[in-house]
């Protein structure tokens, strides 16, 4: 008997495990969970303007803009995408060099979002983008580019 | 004993086949790029008008214009300034769509509206002008300071308005038209008052005239 329940054990352990490693290759439709998740790496998804309708922004010192942005999964299988956040690294601050007096600061997007494979996804981060109260006239009609970074 | 293993089994497969799904949504993906965003401008504010037009007598009125469209969470300011010959003051200071002026002086005007935000200023729109006249009437016949005559005629013009309002003493404040006649007075000292009328309705500031009756 002692052995009967060790054999059962050991089955549920097996049962238990496996659909967590088919989960990452349902997306992928081939092999073994463990080696293709060992494999095949997940491929950065890419950010580009994106086409969504977006509020503008205004010098209130307070998150009232909109950005757009589309996301592009080039994996064969779904990924999430757990926040943007300004890649501040990039252009003047995370911004383009016509922004640059503008005072402007971003509001990181922790949404989420669930890509398919191959597909891509537009986005309207409402209300993630503030200027400053300070902000010169220069600053009005401008459009800008807003460097993200997917967080995970 | 093997029911039970069983049971333990099937309890094993349901918890895995909630981890499938849970695994399944939380493939996570880097990644960079760049989204897009704009920025607003303040513009000129559309349909100003005033309450009043042409030549009036009123000296307090409406200006009123549209608000222009912004986001919510974005309130403009509204400036209205008053331009009498090359002065310009700055009138009424809003959020709304509509300022009410009071004491305005006579003369011509015309009356702008500009929106700002901070630093930001917009482009002005003006209305048509205006001229404000309280002068009174004239009055260019009366009775003698002292007359006997219980009756009294007056006649007065005006150069902008050809409505007129009368009244003799206290009495009640009524429409009249030049030559005014006036019967029945009693002996002692009268006073006749004359204002010019504009086309709605407002008065200029009276013109008087008093005599006695011995």
């Amino acid at each position: 008997m002692t052995g009967r329940l060790a054999l059962v054990g050991a089955a549920l352990v097996l049962l238990a495990a496996a659909p967590a490693a088919h989960a990452a290759w349902s997306g992928a439709g081939a092999g073994t969970a463990t080696a293709a998740a060992s494999a095949t790496p997940v491929q950065p998804v890419t950010i580009a303007a994106g086409t969504a309708a977006a509020d503008p922004l205004y010098p209130t010192g307070t998150p009232v803009g909109d950005v757009a942005a589309a996301i592009t999964n080039p994996n064969p299988y779904r990924v999430h995408v757990a926040s943007l956040v300004l890649d501040s690294a990039s252009g003047a601050d995370g911004f383009s060099a016509n922004a640059a007096t503008c005072g402007l600061s971003f509001v990181p997007a922790t949404a989420g979002w669930d890509i398919a494979a191959g597909a891509t996804v537009q986005v309207d981060l409402q209300g993630s983008l503030a200027m400053a109260t300070s902000a010169p006239a220069a600053c009005q009609g401008l459009a800008v580019v807003v460097h993200l970074r997917a967080a995970p | 004993m093997r029911g039970r293993l069983l049971g333990t089994a099937l309890l094993a497969l349901v918890a895995s086949g909630i981890a499938v799904g849970t695994a399944d949504a939380y493939w996570s993906a880097p990644g960079a790029g760049q989204g897009s965003a704009g920025t607003g401008a303040v513009g000129r504010p559309a349909g100003i008008d005033t309450s009043v037009h042409g030549d009036v007598a009123a000296t307090s009125f409406d200006v009123t214009w549209s608000l222009l469209p912004v986001p919510e969470g974005v309130s403009l300011t509204y400036v209205v300034h008053r331009r009498i010959g090359a002065t310009v003051v700055d009138v009424c200071t809003t959020s709304a769509g509509r300022c009410t002026l009071s004491g305005v002086p006579d003369g011509s005007s015309s009356y702008s509206v500009t929106a700002r935000l901070n630093g930001w200023t917009g482009a002005t729109s003006t209305s048509t002008p205006i001229k404000v006249v309280t002068t009174p009437p004239a009055i260019t016949a009366h009775p003698p300071s002292s007359s006997t005559a219980t009756t009294a005629s007056f006649t007065f013009t005006h150069p902008n308005f050809g409505s007129f309002a009368c009244r003799i003493d206290a009495g009640v404040v009524a429409a009249c038209a030049s030559p005014a006649l006036s019967t029945g007075l009693a002996v002692g000292t009268h006073t006749f008052e004359v204002w010019a009328a504009d086309a709605d309705g407002a008065l200029t500031r009276p013109a008087t005239s008093t005599w006695t009756i011995t």
